[in-house]
């Protein structure tokens, strides 16, 4: 393991559990092997539900809203 | 009464004298005149046949004439009125094709603006959708059921990363 420090923002529309945080930096250790992960919370209601990562610059986006967004764009290329 | 020869022939010589003198001096003049008058009358006679033939002539000449001008006079408004036919046939036919173009125009313009008054109406549709989503999604979460989707969406982002 590299003795690196990452830092991750997570956005959600709700508060993170501990558990969740616990999660995501242990699933971010493990996959970016990294000894240490800082993790910079948002919490932005506009998100409707699920969470968003950014790694590295890199979006990982799982909420409601970013799905919509997807969807909104996916339809306005088809008409 | 006695006869007298003498005065007989003195009157029958007299007499001849008087006729003959008549005769020289009265009715070779009277004579000439009368051929002279004869001759203008002639003359005025064949004038006037010659009058009457020209004036025969004029008036055949004047029916000829007549004739050919109502011809032509026929000709010119027959010329006429097909010319008025075949232009009227070509301004009825122009406006035609230009009202067929017209027509084609307008139709194409309806059809593209019809395309993108449906278009705008789909997006329009697609938005209001969305955004009821949004607002229906909102409202149907509640806070377990929003950790549950961190949950649920976190699974996949750990399998993503």
């Amino acid at each position: 393991m590299k003795s690196t420090e990452l830092t991750v923002t997570v956005s959600t529309a709700v508060q993170l559990s501990p558990a969740q945080e616990k999660d995501i930096i242990a699933a971010i250790k493990q996959k970016h092997a990294v000894s240490s992960v800082t993790i910079e919370k948002v919490v932005d209601p506009a998100l409707i539900g699920g969470i968003k990562l950014t790694i590295n610059s890199v979006e990982y986006d799982g909420t409601i809203t970013g799905k919509l967004t997807k969807l909104k764009s996916q339809l306005m290329s088809q008409l | 009464m006695d006869i007298q020869l003498t005065q007989i022939l003195f009157q029958i010589i007299n007499f001849s004298v008087v006729v003959g003198a008549v005769s020289f001096l009265l009715y070779k003049p009277v004579l000439k005149i009368f051929d002279e008058r004869s001759k203008r009358i002639a003359e005025g006679e064949r004038a006037a046949v010659k009058a009457q033939k020209a004036y025969s002539e004029i008036e055949k000449r004047q029916k000829i004439v007549e004739s050919e001008l109502k011809k032509e006079r026929n000709k010119v408004i027959k010329d006429a009125q097909t010319e008025a036919g075949e232009r009227r046939d070509t301004i009825i036919s122009d406006a035609k094709a230009q009202a067929k173009v017209e027509i084609a125009e307008l139709k194409t313009q309806w059809e593209n603006e019809k395309a993108m008054l449906f278009k705008k109406a789909e997006k329009d549709m697609a938005e209001s959708i969305l955004s009821i989503s949004e607002k229906v999604i909102g409202d149907a979460l509640d806070k377990k059921a929003a950790s549950q989707l961190i949950d649920s969406e976190l699974k996949k982002i750990i399998k993503a990363l």
